[in-house]
């Protein structure tokens, strides 16, 4: 009896192993997909990270240009300048209105990134920035048209804000397949509770 | 006769768990794998992969010694073969993008074809072996896979390559790539 049992266990887990790899063998991403110099971990590293010129929440308000940053004749790879709308500051100076750029663009489906999808206009967020010292490279006159570029380090510098609470980007619509460390994994924080946080840790600098 | 049956009793018990934990680490890996929802049709065996013009001899390096990895990795299914043809599977290149300063390197996928490039913005400065982890992280995209922790598809350049020494293809991304093209 006890070996019927045995082989019974054995089975069912050989059984649930299969479906586990044909259910995630199923999972379908359109978004292309990227390679991060460095990953983060907690709110402390975040925070504290030199990289790390600008916390600020604020409103997604515009689309201010699509941009080929390709050098290429052959073909073409899209970013997208988006203005965003600062309310508050946690770190770093006061600025009415940034730029923050990210890969892709709005009009060419999968030429962003899966992790990091285009923001959408409206989206309030928490954003850890860091500033862009070339922003306008692309352009061939080489002018600086926005100087005060900034670009969130990847899926663990964003936080989307709804009805006053943060969540990650893994807990949100727009990518839930990202994972994300526990120590920056939020869903439903209230967002002064995070604002406190923030301001200790930088306290404590 | 006592001991020898004690001693089974322990390589029962030991042999139980240690098969319970390959099986649950199974369960875990597969559970948490991640794919693209992207592959080559007819297969991964050739795959011809080309240059676009204005690629640096370093960009060049690594994305040869990467393809190279895939191909050479034991078990791999993977065959990337250099081309001038017209045919090609996988174009690799680079950009100077200073807007992106975290993105190292990026993947899309274009009427059947994958694109890869590295931002020399990032790369240029880093040591040759760990560009060849990020152009073969980019090349395991052009693939199908995605983000999958601790193994050369890892998003995370410092903790792939500073941390984890990760410079070609693991067990791991072989065994998902035979998955993906059985």
């Amino acid at each position: 009896m006890k070996g019927i049992c045995y082989k019974f266990i054995i089975g069912l887990i050989i059984v649930l192993l299969g479906t586990v790899s044909s259910c995630s063998a199923t999972s379908k991403q359109t978004s292309g997909e990227a390679a991060w110099v460095k990953g983060y971990h907690s709110l402390n590293e975040l925070t504290t990270a030199t990289e790390i010129d600008m916390i600020a929440i604020g409103t997604i308000d515009r689309v201010v240009e699509i941009f080929n940053y390709s050098p290429l004749p052959e073909h073409a790879d899209y970013g997208t300048k988006f203005a965003f709308r600062v309310e508050t500051v946690l770190k770093g100076e006061y600025i009415k209105e940034i730029i923050v750029t990210q890969v892709g663009a709005p009009n060419k489906p999968g030429s962003d990134i899966g992790e990091d999808p285009l923001f959408q206009i409206g989206e309030r967020y928490l954003l850890f920035l860091s500033k862009i010292v070339y922003p306008d490279t692309y352009h061939p006159t080489g002018e600086v048209l926005y100087p005060n570029t900034y670009n969130h380090p990847g899926p663990w510098g964003r936080y989307l804000i709804i009805d006053n609470k943060i969540y990650s980007l893994n807990n949100t619509p727009q990518a839930s397949g990202t994972y994300h460390e526990s120590g920056l994994n939020f869903n439903g924080v209230p967002l002064s509770t995070f604002m406190r946080e923030i301001d200790s840790i930088l306290q404590s600098q | 006769m006592r001991i020898r049956v004690k001693h089974l009793k322990y390589i029962v018990s030991i042999s139980i768990a240690i098969l319970f934990s390959l099986v649950i680490s199974g369960i875990v890996l597969a559970w948490n794998y991640d794919e693209e929802g992207f592959v080559f049709e007819n297969g991964v065996d050739p795959l011809y992969y080309q240059f676009y013009s204005g690629t640096s001899q370093d960009t060049k390096d690594a994305f040869t010694m990467g393809a190279y990895y895939w191909e050479t990795a034991s078990d791999s299914p993977v065959n990337y073969e250099y081309t001038t043809g017209i045919y090609v599977d996988v174009y690799c290149y680079e950009v100077y993008a200073p807007n992106w300063p975290s993105v190292s390197g990026h993947c899309m996928h274009e009427n059947d074809q994958s694109l890869c490039y590295l931002n020399t913005y990032v790369t240029a400065s880093w040591y040759a072996g760990k560009r060849i982890s990020t152009a073969g992280h980019e090349l395991g995209h052009a693939i199908g896979h995605g983000e999958n922790d601790n193994m050369l598809m890892d998003h995370d350049d410092d903790w792939r390559w500073d941390v984890l020494g990760i410079e070609e293809p693991t067990y791991f991304d072989i065994y998902y790539t035979n998955q993906l093209y059985d």
